[in-house]
């Protein structure tokens, strides 16, 4: 017999629950006070990025990209 | 040395930190005018170890969310010292102590409800209308579905907040803190239909509702 409905998954604010990393990442870096400041990035020990907080990590999706990226060339960072 | 800051609590309702935060460095915190601010010496963030920092954060605002209601800064916010932090709680110190006050024993729950991403009837449309058409018949849809878990769940919900975002809608439920299983249980007895998906989340502190609307 065919299903006809999704139930609905239920997630806690576990991080080793991989359905719920996503959401408190998400959390972390988009909801609460927001104060303008900055931040260093550092990769190989050298500070590169100087920017406001506000650019760097404004959602999950960007935070996942720049983790991608480091992922994929760690040598042309060095 | 700059501070990495965390969250801000009824200075009653929590007693002074003895948890390691990000980089395994002391929380300490910062009392003032009936507010504490958890707050740990800061290293500069590491792109290697973004998400190990932010997963340590959310840990440390989960220890002090169970004891009491927060109000987080997001991750990852510096200030430049204590005095910086003083002067913060100054500034906002009305409407932190009024938003904990009220939100004391209350939690939020988050519902995600979207559009399953391989929907065939979504990548058939042809023309510029028909897709803005689908999208509006989309939001109907996706913003009923959302007043039917309202409602299944009224017994419990304080104040709700439903808005869009970029792949379906997120529903905001205010609910007392003792009554997130039973609102667990109630909500996981429902079903949606098959092209769409639903994930309850939470508790989480009442980010969506710090201001009264």
């Amino acid at each position: 017999m065919p299903e006809t409905a999704n139930n609905v998954l239920i997630t806690g604010t576990d991080p080793a629950d991989e359905t719920s990393l996503l959401d408190i990442l998400d959390h972390v870096l988009n909801a609460g006070v927001i104060i303008r400041g900055n931040l260093v990035i550092s990769l190989a020990g050298v500070d590169l990025i100087y920017v406001g907080l506000d650019v760097i990590l404004t959602s999950v999706e960007t935070a996942f990209t720049h983790m991608q990226i480091e992922a994929k060339a760690p040598q042309r960072l060095k | 040395m700059s501070l990495l800051v965390y969250c801000v609590t009824e200075a009653s309702a929590v007693n002074p930190p003895s948890h390691c935060g990000v980089g395994g460095i002391l929380v300490e915190s910062v009392e003032h005018k009936g507010l504490r601010c958890f707050v740990s010496e800061s290293t500069s963030v590491s792109g290697n170890h973004v998400r190990e920092d932010a997963l340590m954060f959310h840990q440390v605002l989960k220890d002090i969310f169970q004891l009491a209601a927060i109000i987080p800064f997001r991750f990852a916010t510096i200030l430049s010292d204590r005095p910086e932090v003083t002067a913060h709680l100054t500034e906002h110190s009305e409407e932190y102590a009024s938003a904990l006050s009220r939100l004391r024993d209350l939690v939020q729950m988050e519902l995600r409800i979207q559009p399953k991403e391989s929907s065939p009837e979504a990548s058939a449309k042809t023309s510029g209308t028909e897709y803005l058409r689908h999208l509006q018949a989309r939001r109907a849809k996706l913003e009923m579905v959302g007043q039917e878990f309202r409602q299944v769940g009224a017994r419990w919900i304080k104040a709700w907040r439903q808005r869009e975002s970029s792949h379906g809608i997120r529903c905001f439920a205010l609910i007392d803190r003792i009554a997130v299983s039973d609102f667990r249980k109630e909500i996981g007895n429902m079903s949606v239909q098959l092209d769409l998906t639903a994930r309850l989340s939470g508790p989480w502190p009442a980010t969506q509702f710090l201001s009264e609307e």
